[in-house]
């Protein structure tokens, strides 16, 4: 009777409190379950590709939770040290987390179609510019017509010139920054993940290349036709460039560079060094030859320092000239003809492209300001009637004195 | 009684409680080393099987020839054991007619019973610990024991 009692009490004791757990169901297969349906969730957490993807595993999830959460107690000790709220806390943070590279990946791709599309857009504009561009310039050279219409040809040619570098600019701006935007978006520790996943049709390293290469080639065949401020302007886009590609370049590199960005960056590094060097002798040759047209002698200059010491030598020496001289009219003529350059070229009209192009710095501009009122101030000649004033002035006064002295010896 | 007699018990006496003190060990009641979820071991060629989690391991082999008379190779897949609170462990596999309820020992397992539960053999045993009794359900017959140390508490036929 007492060992039925104690039988009675251990079943009591026994399945009431596991009456939720089926007797032909094995802890361990629980267990194992959950541990095989979480491994299983968690892998393929960490293949997804899309957001729809995500929220079908947020349901499993969800179902993984809901199903084990009555065995808490059993996986507590079974998943020891770790435990059940911990090892789903895991996975849902896991989920968040891929939730977010999926979403910075989905909006890459999204804004690399309309990116790609743009491109596309950009580079047909560019081709068509450029056979306009090139038809005028044969037109040019092969032109046989009045000086009416080769300067109406000559002025066609700069003005799709122009369009043409606008363009370019504009490409920077809305391609390589809008690149930068998106892949700035990235975490260091996530950017090598993208790269593996961000697709690469329409690779932008071959659209920065092409740009790169198709405006050397600009750089080195145009004709004599251009003006300062067109080789300017051409420096102020190559310099534009090169300044964006330094901020963005390696970020793109790592994205869009494939098993090869070392070499990417080496071609991309060595094509903007072509266009420097292409357009910035194009362009300091002109500024010199501009400078020998308007009677302003410097000296030899072939780049942003020498230039910026070639206009200081040339005000210090004039200034010293007139410290030293006679007062003429000459020296004077020599401030107005750089006055002319400076004001009217310098700090007007070619002012923005000296910005973008860096040529002059703000504390360059003033420091030269300051030397030009300087030279100003001790160039300009007395004026004619002053000098006759003067005259007069010494002339009447000496009278005076005369008068008053002879008045004094006759009393 | 003489009084050298009484001095002599006397002397007994004290000895005896004196020795009683001395023999007297450091004990600790109430130790539990139930497992709450079986161990699922894999024998390896050798017939050892390893429970890393709890730091235990033998050879399945002397199990193997009390069920089938046959020691010279492996012949199982994956030993099922499990420990109740008084530290019995509790060891059958597939194919199995008994439960093995071991006492360890200093270097050794000895068989503190051997449980029938089934005469053509566990198709299928799994163990759970449902405090203060180990349960085994064939998977296949659907068939449920509480076993302690001492055998068999209550067979239960599941319905479903």
């Amino acid at each position: 009777m007492k060992k039925f009692v104690k039988n009675v009490a251990i079943l009591i004791f026994v399945l009431v409190p596991f009456g939720l757990i089926s007797a032909q169901e094995s802890d361990y297969e629980v267990k194992s379950q959950f541990s095989e349906q979480y491994a299983e969730i968690e892998k393929s957490l960490k293949s997804v590709s899309s957001t729809i993807h995500i929220d079908s595993l947020r349901g499993l999830i969800f179902n993984l939770e809901s199903d084990n959460i009555s065995h808490q107690d059993l996986l507590d000790n079974a998943l020891y040290p770790s435990s059940f709220q911990s090892k789903m806390a895991l996975l849902k943070d896991l989920a968040n987390s891929v939730e977010q590279k999926v979403l910075i990946i989905e909006n890459q791709n999204d804004r690399l179609f309309k990116l790609s599309t743009e491109m596309t857009y950009y580079k047909s504009e560019i081709d068509l510019l450029t056979v306009r561009t090139d038809s005028l310039k044969r037109a040019i050279a092969n032109s046989q017509d009045s000086e009416e219409r080769l300067s109406r040809l000559v002025k066609n040619y700069r003005s799709s010139l122009e369009q043409r570098d606008e363009l370019i600019l504009n490409v920077i701006d809305s391609l390589l920054i809008s690149y930068e935007g998106m892949v700035g978006n990235i975490s260091q520790e996530n950017l090598s993940e993208a790269s593996g996943t961000v697709s690469t049709d329409g690779n932008p390293l071959a659209f920065v290349e092409t740009i790169i290469d198709e405006n050397t080639e600009w750089a080195k065949t145009n004709t004599n036709t251009l003006s300062v401020e067109d080789h300017l302007r051409m420096y102020a886009v190559q310099n534009h460039f090169a300044n964006t590609w330094e901020l963005v370049g390696d970020k793109m590199l790592q994205v869009y560079g494939g098993n090869n960005p070392n070499e990417w960056k080496a071609e991309i590094d060595s094509g903007l060094k072509d266009w420097r060097m292409a357009t910035s002798q194009k362009m300091w040759k002109s500024m010199d030859q501009y400078l020998e047209f308007s009677s302003v002698d410097l000296d030899a200059f072939d780049n942003k320092s020498s230039f910026f010491n070639a206009l200081d030598n040339f005000i210090a020496s004039a200034q010293e000239k007139s410290k030293t001289g006679v007062l003429t009219s000459k020296n004077y003529e020599e401030y107005k003809e750089f006055e002319k350059f400076w004001s009217a070229k310098v700090k007007n009209e070619w002012s923005n492209l000296i910005q973008d192009a860096e040529i002059l710095t703000v504390s360059q501009i003033s420091s030269i300001d300051q030397k030009l009122d300087t030279w100003e101030v001790e160039s300009r000649p007395i004026h004619p009637l002053l000098i006759v004033f003067i005259v007069i002035t010494i002339t009447a006064l000496a009278g005076f004195i005369f008068v008053m002295f002879k008045s004094k010896v006759t009393t | 009684m003489s009084n050298s007699q009484k001095i002599v018990g006397a002397f007994l006496l004290i000895s005896f409680g004196f020795l009683q003190a001395c023999n007297k060990s450091f004990v600790v009641k109430n130790v539990n080393y139930a497992q709450h979820i079986e161990s699922v071991l894999t024998p390896d060629s050798n017939g050892v099987v390893e429970d890393v989690r709890y730091g235990l391991s033998y050879s399945i082999l002397p199990f193997q020839f009390e069920e089938f008379q046959d020691s010279s190779k492996v012949m199982i897949s994956e030993v099922r054991m499990m420990r109740n609170s008084d530290g019995f462990y509790f060891i059958t596999a597939d194919r199995f007619k008994n439960v093995y309820v071991m006492k360890p020992q200093k270097g050794e397992l000895k068989l503190e019973k051997k449980i029938l539960v089934s005469e053509s053999g566990l198709a299928s045993p799994v163990f759970n610990w449902r405090k203060p009794v180990v349960q085994l359900i064939d998977k296949v017959s659907a068939e449920t024991y509480l076993l302690n140390e001492k055998g068999i508490y209550i067979i239960k036929e599941e319905q479903s």
